[in-house]
């Protein structure tokens, strides 16, 4: 990993179309501000983290889980 | 076009129900192509990978169970994915053996073009929604027990 020291208003840029700026910093909070081109898709690593796991959770459903849902559905 | 799925064997299903996905979905980053099965007279459908028959997704009409789910697309998805006119909103369903306890995935809703027949699962920023909201509150249960 590449470590970097950065001032309250220093930048780093990433392959030129990504810029990363240091907009504050409170107590062991960083405010940070990003530009990237809209393709670029920018998370909290753990919201992404949390839907990655869902999505596994989630993957292969059984048909007998459908039926017991569907029949759960229409209340039998 | 020919599909192999776990739950049904070999499908023929036409070639307007292939969607590809460009950046895959969360934890399938590899997996691209899929194609979207409704299942007959149910508000569901299955997502199923046409390169892996073992990756498939249920997915739900959210308004069913959450009729007044919203959010705003942001412009850079709305582009993205071509959207002008039409556009279908569907969410991952989590089954659990015991059927009461499954969930839906509000916070990442899976957004489709059924023109261009591409989709992306995208996130939503600044949301109450989370990954798992149960598909029965207490009053739907109550209900559905009468």
């Amino acid at each position: 990993m590449l470590v970097l020291s950065r001032k309250k208003g220093e930048s780093i840029v990433i392959q030129d179309q990504i810029e990363v700026t240091i907009l504050g910093i409170e107590g062991d909070i960083v405010k940070v501000g990003i530009s990237a081109p809209p393709h670029v898709d920018i998370f909290r690593q753990e919201v992404y983290l949390s839907i990655q796991e869902a999505n596994r959770e989630s993957a292969a459903p059984a048909p007998d889980s459908l039926n017991a849902l569907i029949d759960r559905l229409r209340g039998k | 076009m020919k599909i192999d799925t776990m739950a049904w064997g070999t499908l023929e299903v036409p070639e307007s129900q292939k969607y590809h996905f460009h950046k895959g979905i969360p934890g399938f980053e590899d997996e691209t192509e899929f194609a979207l099965l409704p299942v007959d007279n149910e508000p569901f459908f299955y997502l199923q990978s046409l390169h892996n028959k073992e990756l498939a997704f249920l997915l739900a009409d959210p308004f069913q169970f959450y009729p007044d789910y919203e959010f705003e697309l942001p412009d850079e998805e709305a582009e993205e994915l071509g959207i002008d006119q039409e556009i279908n909103i569907l969410c991952v369903l989590t089954l659990k053996e015991k059927i009461e306890l499954s969930s839906i995935n509000l916070l990442a809703p899976l957004v489709l073009n059924p023109r261009k027949q591409i989709g992306k699962q995208i996130v939503l920023h600044k949301t109450p929604y989370q990954t798992r909201h149960p598909l029965w509150t207490v009053t739907n249960t109550e209900k559905a027990g009468e």
